[in-house]
């Protein structure tokens, strides 16, 4: 077997978007740290500046220049190693531009393809030609008053499209992303998760990272830390996580993911959503204590010191489990399987609808996973079958019985009849969002220009996961697949 | 012969490409219907036992085999297989 050599390139900065790039340009990935004195090498990072439509007109490393007179510096001067001038549409201006440093990024951020011509970028849906000012392939959500191909709306100079999804006007989106939160701006310092989930336009929740993919739908809320969580219990709950956050890393970094978190577990209890805590099995003074407070925050309902907003509206607003628990790994995989722990794992803890109902016995598992079958492709289809379950992301779904009114949505319109299989638990922000969130390609007619409206009673088994994507949308959405929908169930 | 049953001739489609493919589907076994090809059926048990997809089921006459039709409710994309 040939060995593979793996090579570290280059990472991105990221502030509120990204701000540019790292080279590092390590080759050997397996080498020791180096042992020596520390030394940084300047030139590696460079830094993009850029105009209202996230045009980066100007690339400049952390190097400073300057002219040095009898060994004394003069005045620096920025490193520029990139600079161009370009046309509306991002063709660069002949003589009026210079890439020293093969910069990847170019006219809206999109990454350039150098490989096909000059002029050409490469987006998330697809090939763009600044020298055309069009798009190479259709609109993955096209509108009737325009071509397909066209770009930025036929407005580069207020639109960009970094995605080649939608055009929309970068300065509207900023000042979105400023906005303090509705209920007392506690996250005005952050400038994170302003927008309420599900009400957003297609880029910025989805822009989070994989932990904050599923925070408009799912069930569960599982937390431990970064790499449990995405090493273990990701294998096993899949997109039914909606974040993540170790509670022994520090009071700091916990506070601020919990509100995160809980950014989506508001939205999420209002739909019965689980919720479940797991710490650091290492530090268990710290998780102990941390778990108690949290514990008595939602029981309580009051805030405290690490779960301030998001302890509140977590047991006021009725998550429907919350599990303390040691090693998530461990009892994600418990948790999955229906299996009880076993009593060494202990710390285990179960709080519903404000009373402590279990703790420390293990039971709470089996209960938390009753009336609900895991459908995947390891032991699917399930009683959809393997089309229906494929238009579930990763073929995933759950299967349960209602055990409360629930509130339902369906867009509609064109060859989409008002009553059908598919629903959504995220009232509808638009036919767009909706497009791309439930991955409705136009070919099939949907034109998500109405909502229908239900409420399903007690006792009626649901099949529920994330939309697959299609075609270039991304899905990822809230789908409840109905196998019978009664007419009387309309509320709107 | 002409008494003896013939192998159906029709296949499995799975994946519709598109609404307007599947509306030339549904004309053509319209076609098939008219010209004594075929006949519908009432339908039986539903698609995965969903009565929320539109569905027809119809008879291959020559073969006798029982076939169904279901609409696509995107993302679904439709499918026309024999009911087993």
């Amino acid at each position: 077997m040939l060995p593979c050599e793996i090579e570290f390139v280059e990472f991105p900065i990221y502030g509120l978007g990204r701000e540019g790039l790292v080279r590092a340009n390590i080759i050997d990935l397996d080498a020791a740290p180096p042992t020596t004195k520390y030394t940084r090498e300047l030139g590696r990072k460079y830094y993009e500046l850029s105009d209202h439509l996230g045009n980066p007109r100007v690339i400049i490393t952390d190097r400073l220049l300057s002219d040095v007179v009898n060994g004394t510096p003069g005045k620096y001067r920025s490193d520029i190693v990139s600079y161009s001038n370009q046309y509306p549409y991002g063709m660069e201006q002949p003589g009026r531009y210079m890439n020293g440093s093969g910069y990847r990024y170019g006219y809206n951020g999109m990454e350039r393809d150098s490989a096909v011509t000059g002029g050409h970028h490469t987006t998330y849906f697809r090939q763009y030609d600044a020298r055309l000012g069009r798009f190479w392939s259709t609109d993955p959500l096209t509108h009737s008053w325009e071509s397909p191909y066209v770009a930025m709306g036929g407005n580069p100079i207020a639109l960009a499209d970094p995605s080649g999804a939608e055009p929309g006007d970068p300065e509207e989106k900023e000042k979105d992303r400023n906005l303090p939160q509705g209920d007392g701006g506690e996250d005005a310092t952050t400038g994170r998760g302003e927008e309420e989930p599900g009400a957003s336009g297609p880029g910025y929740w989805e822009t989070r990272t994989g932990v904050f993919h599923g925070i408009r739908l799912p069930e569960v809320v599982v937390t431990g830390s970064y790499p449990t969580f995405l090493g273990g219990l990701g294998d096993y709950f899949g997109d039914q996580f909606v974040g993540a956050f170790d509670l022994a890393t520090s009071n700091e970094a916990v506070d601020q993911t919990v509100r995160d978190v809980g950014q989506g577990v508001v939205n999420l209890g209002t739909l019965g959503a689980h919720a479940s805590v797991a710490y650091n099995p290492l530090i268990p003074a710290a998780g102990r204590q941390m778990s108690q407070d949290y514990v008595n925050g939602v029981t309580g309902g009051v805030a405290n010191r690490v779960m301030s907003m998001s302890a509140y509206d977590w047991g006021y607003r009725t998550p429907e489990i919350i599990l303390l628990m040691w090693s998530g790994y461990s009892i994600g995989r418990n948790v999955y399987q229906g299996v009880k722990l076993a009593g060494e794992l202990g710390e285990l803890g179960m709080v519903t609808r404000g009373a402590v109902v279990s703790e420390g016995t293990g039971s709470v598992v089996s209960a938390a996973r009753s009336g609900v079958t895991h459908w995947n492709p390891l032991n699917g289809p399930g009683p959809l079958g393997e089309k229906v379950a494929s238009t579930f992301r990763s073929a995933s779904y759950t299967e349960s019985v209602t055990s409360e009114a629930t509130t339902l949505y369906r867009v509609y319109g064109g060859k989409a009849g008002e009553l059908g299989a598919y629903w959504t638990r995220t009232p509808p922000a638009g036919p767009l969002q909706s497009r791309i969130d439930n991955a409705l390609l136009p070919q099939w007619g949907n034109t998500a220009q109405n909502v229908t409206k239900i409420q399903v009673p007690p006792g009626v088994t649901i099949f529920e996961g994330f939309a697959a994507p299609q075609g270039g949308l991304v899905g990822g959405g809230s789908q409840v697949f109905l196998p019978r929908v009664d007419p009387l169930w309309i509320i709107k | 012969m002409d008494n003896q049953m013939k192998a159906c001739p029709w296949e499995k489609i799975i994946d519709f490409q598109s609404y307007s493919e599947f509306e030339r589907f549904v004309d053509w076994m319209d076609e098939q219907v008219k010209s004594g090809v075929a006949e519908e059926l009432p339908i039986q048990k539903p698609y995965i036992g969903a009565t929320t997809f539109q569905e027809k089921w119809f008879r291959h006459i020559p073969s006798r085999e029982t076939w169904r039709l279901v609409w696509p409710d995107a993302p679904f994309t439709g499918v026309f297989e024999p009911v087993v």
